[in-house]
């Protein structure tokens, strides 16, 4: 893969078609202000039918397809976003995955009340909160999870120093 | 290489001395960057994200050869 997701551009569409979303993983963490990098965008949509048909005009709006090892040119559809927990996609604005679930399957009823609204010029996002993106990471547990944690809890520490 | 002497700035760490990653430094402790972190949390969000993917970017064309 050659390009990094553009990740403004992306969260700009999203926000055009009215889908309800949450900014998750690195990017969260990231505009929650710890120093990391990443490769993709995460997001949580809201599971209502209304915003499953907005984020499909979106996707194809930017051609994603699954990113499928054997190369196979597979689309979302409105049955694979209500029964997949992770679609992991390439679109033109580089890699997107979309996440029904995560952690230890934390939805986004669970998450709503968990976010922060970031204001990204001209528009505002909302974006899970460092504390939990780091209980994500440590459910999920894997090795590319356990890498950031300490620079994202070292991140949390320092954002509340500063902020008593 | 040295440094003059100053003796009205005696109490005041040498260029050396502030140059040195001193033992307990609060700045890198155990290879996290507090100096980083708290740069980046001095930035906006807009900012965070554009700085992000903007080395994401650097690094793919570094990786692909291209000049930037």
């Amino acid at each position: 893969m050659d390009v990094a997701s553009k990740t403004l551009e992306t969260l700009q569409l999203l926000v055009r078609h009215g889908v309800d979303f949450i900014v998750v993983g690195a990017a969260a963490a990231i505009l929650e202000g710890a120093p990391i990098a990443t490769l993709d965008l995460d997001i949580m949509p809201r599971p209502s039918p209304e915003d499953r048909e907005r984020l499909l005009r979106a996707l194809q709006e930017i051609h994603a397809r699954y990113l499928d090892p054997a190369g196979r040119h597979i689309v979302p559809d409105a049955g694979k976003l209500d029964s997949l927990r992770l679609h992991r996609l390439v679109t033109d604005l580089g890699p997107l995955d979309v996440l029904s679930t995560i952690g230890n399957g934390m939805t986004y009823d669970d998450l709503s009340g968990e976010t922060i609204l970031h204001d990204l010029g001209e528009m505002t996002v909302r974006v899970l909160n460092l504390a939990m993106v780091i209980r994500s990471k440590e459910e999920a547990n894997r090795d590319k999870d356990r890498a950031v944690l300490p620079i994202l809890r070292r991140t949390l520490q320092l954002k509340e120093g500063s902020s008593t | 290489m040295s440094f003059p002497s100053d003796t009205a700035d005696k109490d005041r760490p040498s260029p050396q001395e502030e140059l040195a990653p001193a033992q307990g430094n609060p700045g890198v402790a155990e290879g996290e960057d507090d100096v980083l972190i708290h740069w980046m949390l001095s930035l906006t969000p807009l900012k965070r994200l554009e700085m992000a993917q903007g080395f994401m970017e650097g690094l793919i064309a570094l990786r692909n050869g291209r000049r930037v």
